[in-house]
């Protein structure tokens, strides 16, 4: 790793600017934006049936490529 | 787990779901995993449904999970090994090349540049598979390069230098469709794993 970048060089990829410092706070920005909708609740009550038949001594989701 | 996301987590259910722990653990990931997957696959509805098979797998095999261990890298692995296995069976491209983060993604007011998060998406469903995930799992979703060679099952430097080429080419990918100004000095596209983590 070229860790000898100093100076002005340093300073620029510290900055706003720098190309992979936009990226990662679009891909941040990426995710935030889906985990700000929360967890659908298809997947809420998915877990809950899965949950309810564990608890009632039902087989429990062994086949789940169904 | 991030005391923030579990508070969340909390607001979006009844005490009683989560008193199961494996149930609790998979729940806390599921909205990083989610946000995984939809970024991977570039669709929101194929990525439910990779989600929901994720889950259905997970719950199946939980007895094979060792509570305690990394339940994270455990579901995101299920989750990929899925996504490959689903479009090999289907025999067609990975990718999708319509409907790409179309109607669902909200459009951001473009923070950085002219380019906003759609744009953004977009270029990033240009990427070979192989560099988005390696990407994405480093880049976003905040797994190590050591947990990333693991859940894709190669090594280290692979994920390194596919982490290196999905930057470089994603600025590539950005500037030919002129979406934004990078500024003067482009070179710095592939000195990229220094600052990216």
């Amino acid at each position: 790793m070229p860790h000898e970048h100093a100076g002005k060089s340093k300073e620029r990829l510290n900055g706003q600017n720098d190309p992979n410092r936009i990226i990662s706070k679009k891909l941040k920005e990426l995710y935030s934006a889906v985990e700000e909708e929360g967890i659908p609740d298809r997947f809420l009550s998915l877990l809950e049936k899965l949950d309810a038949a564990e608890k009632n001594g039902a087989p429990a989701a062994k086949h789940a490529d169904e | 787990m991030p005391p923030k996301r579990t508070a969340r987590l909390l607001r979006n259910m009844p005490m009683s779901e989560a008193s199961d722990p494996f149930k609790r653990e998979l729940l806390s990931v599921l909205p990083n995993l989610r946000a995984f997957a939809v970024s991977l696959c570039g669709n929101s509805d194929r990525a439910d449904d990779l989600v929901q098979d994720a889950i259905l797998k997970a719950w199946g095999a939980q007895d094979r999970f060792e509570m305690g261990t990394n339940i994270k890298a455990w579901v995101f692995t299920i989750l990929r090994n899925e996504f490959y296995s689903q479009a090999r069976k289907k025999g067609r491209e990975v990718q999708d090349s319509d409907g790409l983060f179309t109607e669902r993604m909200a459009v951001h007011p473009g923070q950085y540049g002219s380019l906003d998060l759609k744009d953004f998406a977009k270029a990033l469903t240009q990427l070979p598979e192989d560099q988005r995930e390696a990407l994405l799992l480093v880049g976003a979703s905040g797994f190590a390069y050591e947990e990333v060679a693991e859940i894709c099952g190669c090594r280290v430097g692979t994920i390194k230098s596919r982490v290196s080429r999905a930057r470089s080419r994603l600025l590539e990918i950005m500037q030919i469709d002129g979406e934004m100004d990078f500024g003067p000095d482009k070179s710095s596209a592939s000195s990229t794993l220094r600052s990216f983590v």
